[in-house]
């Protein structure tokens, strides 16, 4: 073999050692290969990937592999490994028979240390039989197979570097997809299970985003409004919808409900408004908007509507009932109270005492039916929304004496002391004279009926202004009777309701006064209020805008 | 009040008519009846009253119409109305009591006594 021809083969064996699966591969094929181009006997490596050394004799194409328990740090070999010179030794001088392998018939060996760029990675040595003197060409391929070795194993261990960090890579991507899988089909099915819900709740749905531009809309919202999602998703809610209030005017899109929501971030209740579908049909809905807030902003709102055109129909007719059936009554109530009037004077002859007594009863009788038959017209007036108001001039401590004129003799009957205070300009006073006289007459009567004899009862009326003849009526009706209890406070503006003590006091009251008063004062945009404790009495408060003629009057006070 | 005013009462309700009908009489008005718009404008053309008591709900012709014929007649033009009606509704009044000489009751409201002294006053006050 030419020195040429060397160089080729151990050019070749550091090519296909590239391929090799493990250190110990290229290692034993540089083995062989200084073993072939040395022409020596047989060989072995010291391997030291972490400190250890592993030994492997390759003797007649058979390898012994042999790793000590604890790192040899002295030897020959040692040497060689710690400097990175190569050790070429022609005679070590037989001591045979000590050995049964190949080593003990070694008599000159060299020991090349395979280093590249200041590393080492452990030696190979090459042995021989006979003593042998190395040339400087041997040495030169000596330290070139060396010099091969560690190249190759550096870039093995590169590799390796790289296929671990890739495989590692691969592993983490795998594992990143599974959980995003994993997060992607709870994500799904939570989807799905919010879709579910969305689409089988009875009430239309909307979710817009914080313009007012719709993101979401269930079945039932396209079956109500008449719009097909596609045809309303990414379009202002504002463009699409329309709103109309009672009188069927457009609501305007500052006081709508979603508006209002979006700019206030406040949920809104109401079933003020119609819709105009699609289709120009118009139909009552009750409607609830929410404001979807994420880290303190108003990201969106979600309105839940239904059609409530049958409960406002129900509602109409009921009241309408209640309304045409108060008016039927009147009639007849008006012919009792005439006919017991003639009665009870002795207009068409003489009663006996007893007689005038019970005559007495049914007129007494009927005036309560009168008066109940007006307060179901009142109540089916606001409720039907057919009550309007209309102002006139009054003079207010007229109207209120008058109103203690008709109830002075329970007055007097029961001892009850009267205090009234009248304020200044209350003279012409602009106000619905039909709902004031209700308020007040309710107001007093309450007072005096659920006050007990010899009480005592604070008419207070003054004007308050703001500016201009312009300003409150601030009304207070005080008493020191019976008073409300206080678990059914809360409770004393409602419809037909009627406190313990006071159903038992008097059983004739309808449960519908302070009802209408509240009505009353809310239609006129008025405030109520009251303090009241039981046994010690009540106090009410209202409030009415009203205007006042700039004369000043003279003051009213008794 | 002295005696033989002419009095019309149009109202349509038998019981209501009766009982206005002798109280009147018994405060000495001569009485004249009508049970709807039609029979009161025949009434009230041929007697020509000094005052009319007018129910607005009625059959064949309402009140209202009937107040509007009235008016139209020159005699009419000039007579002192009450209009006596269950209507609380502020339009109705208003379109009622919107002609001149015409007065306005409740009748559910006001006792026998308070509907004569109503009459009084109006035929005192369009004198």
């Amino acid at each position: 073999m030419k020195i040429t021809e060397k160089l080729t083969f151990l050019n070749e064996t550091a090519l296909t050692s590239l391929n090799t699966k493990s250190e110990l591969e290229i290692i034993r094929k540089f083995t062989d290969a200084g073993i072939l181009v040395l022409k020596g006997n047989f060989g072995f490596a010291w391997h030291r990937p972490d400190g250890h050394m592993h030994f492997e004799l390759a003797y007649k194409s058979k390898r012994t592999p042999y790793t000590p328990q604890t790192p040899r740090k002295k030897g020959t070999n040692y040497k060689v490994f710690k400097s990175g010179e190569p050790l070429f030794v022609s005679n070590v001088g037989v001591e045979g028979g000590v050995r049964s392998d190949a080593l003990s018939h070694m008599q000159s060996f060299a020991s090349i240390p395979m280093t590249y760029q200041k590393k080492n990675y452990g030696n190979i040595v090459v042995c021989f039989f006979r003593s042998h003197t190395f040339s400087s060409e041997e040495k030169e391929l000596c330290s070139y197979i060396g010099n091969a070795a560690a190249q190759a194993i550096t870039i093995y261990r590169l590799h390796a570097g790289l296929k671990r960090a890739q495989k590692n890579l691969e592993k983490r991507v795998r594992e990143r997809t599974r959980k995003l899988a994993e997060s992607y089909t709870e994500l799904a099915m939570d989807r799905a299970k919010d879709e579910a819900i969305l689409t089988s709740i009875g009430e239309g749905l909307l979710a817009t985003d914080k313009e007012g531009n719709v993101i979401f809309a269930n079945p039932q919202a396209e079956q109500l409004l008449g719009w097909k999602k596609n045809e309303i998703i990414g379009t202002s809610l504002f463009d699409t919808q329309t709103l109309l209030d009672d009188k069927g005017q457009i609501v305007p899109i500052e006081q709508r409900p979603t508006y209002k929501t979006l700019t206030q971030g406040k949920r809104i209740t109401t079933s003020a408004y119609s819709y105009l579908t699609k289709g120009k049909q118009i139909f009552n809905l009750s409607i609830t908007v929410t404001p979807v807030i994420l880290n303190n902003e108003i990201i969106g709102s979600i309105q839940v509507f239904r059609d409530i055109s049958q409960e406002k129909e129900v509602d109409r007719v009921k009241s309408e009932l209640i309304s045409l059936a108060s008016h039927q009554l009147r009639t007849p109530l008006s012919a009792i109270n005439w006919y017991t009037e003639a009665l009870v004077k002795e207009e068409i002859g003489p009663v006996t005492k007893d007689q005038k007594k019970y005559l007495q009863q049914i007129h007494h009788a009927n005036q309560k039916m009168v008066e109940l038959v007006y307060d179901f017209l009142n109540v089916s007036r606001i409720e039907l929304g057919t009550f309007s108001t209309k102002l006139s001039t009054i003079n207010v401590p007229e109207l209120s004496q008058g109103i203690l004129k008709e109830i002075a003799p329970l007055i007097l009957q029961k001892k009850l002391k009267v205090k009234e205070f009248y304020g200044k300009r209350l003279a012409n006073v602009e106000v619905d004279k039909k709902v004031l006289r209700l308020i007040l007459q309710n107001l007093v009567t309450n007072a005096v009926k659920y006050t007990p004899s010899k009480g005592c009862i604070e008419i207070r009326i003054e004007f308050h202004e703001k500016n201009s003849g312009k300003g409150s009526l601030v009304i207070s009706v005080a008493d020191n009777g019976y008073g409300i209890p206080k678990h059914q406070q809360s409770k004393i503006f409602t419809k037909l309701f009627r406190a313990d003590n006071a159903a038992k006091l008097d059983t004739e009251g309808s449960g519908l006064g302070l009802y209408l008063v509240k009505s009353f004062v809310d239609f006129s945009k008025g405030k109520i209020s009251f303090t009241s404790k039981e046994n010690e009495g009540s106090t009410f408060y209202v409030s009415l805008p009203v205007n006042v003629a700039e004369a000043v009057d003279k003051q009213i006070d008794n | 009040m002295k005696k033989g005013v002419k009095i019309l009462i149009v109202e349509d309700e038998k019981a209501l008519l009766e009982v206005l009908a002798d109280k009147f009489r018994r405060e000495h008005f001569i009485v004249f009846t009508g049970q709807d718009g039609e029979e009161g404008l025949a009434c009230a053309l041929k007697n020509k009253p000094d005052i009319i008591v007018l129910d607005i709900v009625m059959p064949s012709m309402d009140g209202l119409t009937m107040l509007k014929k009235v008016r139209e007649d020159k005699w009419g033009n000039n007579i002192p109305i009450l209009i006596l009606s269950n209507l609380s509704d502020p339009e109705q009044i208003n379109e009622a009591t919107g002609r001149g000489k015409v007065e306005y009751l409740v009748k559910s409201n006001w006792g026998l006594d308070d509907v004569v002294q109503k009459v009084k006053d109006t035929l005192k006050l369009y004198k």
